[in-house]
């Protein structure tokens, strides 16, 4: 069932489902989102309505990277290159510019967010070597 | 689509998962939709859990009929869908006795997806004698097989613990609050538990079934991650046993999942 010949990397590609799943669902929910934004040093009082339907969208996002995630392991390694590609680029966008929102003056007060971003760079860095998609390398 | 060319089978799993899919959406994603519909339910969020956990039941088992979609039908799924939806069928029938029939919505649509889910397993021809395996959950793997021991041992003890103090559950979370309608939610959750015990001795007999160590994967996958969206969210109001059972689930399941992908 599971294409995925690598070892290390079905371990990636699992992690990875887990971690977008736990995000998808903490954006999704009204209640979870609330806390989420609160631990980022934001008043409860300014979260309305609107803020919530914006963090579900971006919830379903991260649900729909999840499926993504699981799609790639049922599937041949080689067919997965496009989509590790553009999460590789788009982890490595999101990771700077949550370092440079958390270094900033008004930096956020919770580190995770910005550790989980840079843990999603390593991570696909790793799974994007090992199944030889570097140009230029040959498995 | 589902390793048939049966236009029927196709037309009444494509309902089903429909159904199904739609009921797991508004039930993890949209519960405010559902409490609007029955005015005995309070908006609170020991709705919410319960809401949750029977919609992702539901998406479960859309993943079952997609997971059919490419792979063909399998006995397995109706010996754990059929007596599922039955029990749900019976549950809210008793759900509607209670409040007066506030809503007999579900009840129709539940109905209605057990007749198809009846009518796809009849047509297909699937037999009704389930020949025993040379082994324990048809494997010879040691591993797999206590897992899978474990696995009934956590749905007896689920349905064992409810019989013998029904509130319990709610007791001893402190996130949630006791009501008339959170006690039939437990109930409900017992009966999804007495169908996944029947899908385990189902598999002990015949074998491991790959759709539902497949749904049993997703479904320990996403358990997990609300598990952690809870432990975040209400660090000091949880329920130690509840995640102890979580995530032992998880092991027990990703192990079976992962010794035996090969063969589904």
């Amino acid at each position: 069932m599971i294409k995925v010949e690598d070892t290390i990397s079905r371990v990636i590609i699992c992690f990875l489902t887990l971690l977008f799943l736990f995000y998808g669902f903490m954006f999704t929910g009204a209640e979870s989102a609330t806390a989420f934004i609160e631990r980022l040093g934001v008043d409860s009082g300014n979260i309305d309505a609107n803020h919530l339907q914006m963090t579900a969208n971006l919830g379903w996002i991260y649900i729909v990277f999840a499926i993504a995630f699981v799609a790639t392991l049922l599937a041949p390694i080689e067919q997965s290159t496009v989509f590790f590609r553009m999460m590789l680029v788009g982890s490595f966008i999101n990771s700077i510019r949550l370092i440079i929102i958390y270094m900033g003056a008004d930096g956020g007060a919770n580190p995770v967010p910005m550790i989980a971003s840079i843990l999603v760079f390593v991570l696909m860095n790793i799974l994007y070597n090992r199944s030889g998609m570097r140009i230029g390398v040959t498995m | 689509m589902f390793n048939t060319d049966d236009k029927l089978i196709q037309g009444c799993m494509f309902l089903a998962g429909l159904i199904f899919f739609a009921y797991g959406a508004v039930m993890m994603f949209n519960t405010d939709f559902m409490m609007e519909r029955y005015p005995t339910f309070e908006n609170n969020q020991t709705t919410v859990f319960f809401l949750n956990w029977f919609g992702a039941v539901s998406f479960v088992a859309y993943v079952g009929i997609l997971y059919m979609g490419f792979k063909g039908l399998d006995r397995g799924f109706f010996a754990y869908a059929i007596p599922v939806v039955l029990l749900q069928v019976i549950w809210i029938i008793m759900s509607n006795a209670q409040t007066g029939e506030e809503n007999i919505t579900g009840l129709v649509v539940w109905i209605i997806l057990l007749a198809l889910l009846v009518i796809s397993r009849v047509r297909a021809g699937m037999p009704f004698t389930y020949d025993k395996a040379s082994s324990a959950f048809g494997v010879t793997d040691k591993t797999s097989q206590i897992m899978g021991y474990i696995a009934i041992l956590i749905s007896v003890i689920n349905i064992v613990s409810y019989v013998i103090d029904p509130g319990g559950f709610i007791r001893q979370t402190p996130y949630l609050e006791s009501s008339p309608q959170a006690e039939h939610a437990v109930l409900g959750i017992t009966m999804i538990n007495i169908a996944i015990l029947i899908s385990l001795v189902y598999q002990y007999r015949v074998g491991f079934s790959g759709v539902l160590i497949s749904m049993g994967a997703v479904a320990a996958t996403m358990f997990l991650a609300a598990l952690m969206v809870g432990s975040v969210t209400n660090p000091e109001s949880g329920n130690p046993l509840l995640a102890i059972f979580i995530i032992l689930n998880f092991i027990v399941l990703m192990t079976i999942y992962f010794r035996n992908q090969s063969n589904f």
